[in-house]
């Protein structure tokens, strides 16, 4: 949710700073967006509709294997304003979940500061957070510990949850992408 | 009058592609921010 209001933030943005310049948004041409769809609908597949015939062994696979497809998305596209934090974003969240067997790790000290509710013998280590790509792990047992699921955001924010490096790298190269459509400059390639 | 009709209609296309477009680029961020982007651990342990 904290996503997709960074981008919808970005697009205003982009629109007031078009209107300021008396300009019409710029449309870029985006490559290869059949990888981006696949790459989406995997996703969407494990995580919405939960189909897959063993989950939580399919999963890291599946994952790992649509990250690595945004990467290639984010690479052709990497001319366009702000590609190049999206690809280093997902490059970032794309090495934490490879490296900690395909989910993205959480200690249980940023659970509980997001769940204070929630009993400490509740917390098991290795399982999966609901039905998340998180995975609960020690900040010690965790490989690049720095790009996991670490901030929390502020409490005025009202949707909580943890997110990494990588999801604030992303959340400004959208927020890039989508200002710079406003200006005459605009993108890499020419709009309609 | 005949030629500013279809001025006019082309001028109706194009926007409306222009609007298709751009409708496909937020898209395609979204889908590719929320593909990318790995926030989890929300205060009701959905994700």
């Amino acid at each position: 949710m904290v996503l997709l209001i960074a981008v919808l933030a970005g697009f205003a943005a982009g629109v007031f700073r078009a209107r300021i310049n008396h300009l019409q948004l710029q449309v870029p041409k985006l490559r290869a967006l059949g990888l981006l769809i696949l790459a989406y609908l995997a996703q969407f597949f494990i995580f919405q509709i939960g189909w897959s015939p063993d989950l939580d062994r399919t999963i890291p696979m599946i994952l790992s294997g649509s990250l690595f497809l945004l990467l290639v998305f984010a690479w052709v596209n990497v001319r366009q304003p702000g590609f190049w934090l999206l690809g280093m974003g997902a490059l970032f969240n794309t090495l934490v979940i490879v490296l900690n067997d395909g989910f993205m790790p959480v200690s249980p000290e940023t659970v509980q500061r997001l769940a204070p509710e929630v009993p400490k013998d509740a917390l098991i280590l290795g399982q999966r957070l609901g039905t998340s790509k998180d995975i609960l792990l020690h900040r010690e047992q965790t490989h690049f510990w720095w790009f996991s699921d670490l901030l929390v955001l502020p409490d005025w924010v009202p949707w909580q949850s943890a997110i990494s490096v990588g999801d604030v790298v992303i959340t400004v190269g959208a927020f890039w992408f989508f200002w710079s459509l406003g200006s005459s400059a605009g993108s890499g390639s020419p709009g309609v | 009058m005949r030629k500013n009709i279809d001025d006019l209609k082309l001028q109706i296309a194009g926007l409306d592609r222009h609007y298709l477009r751009l409708a496909l680029i937020i898209l395609s961020l979204i889908m590719f921010v929320l593909g990318s982007g790995a926030p989890g651990a929300s205060s009701d342990f959905g994700g």
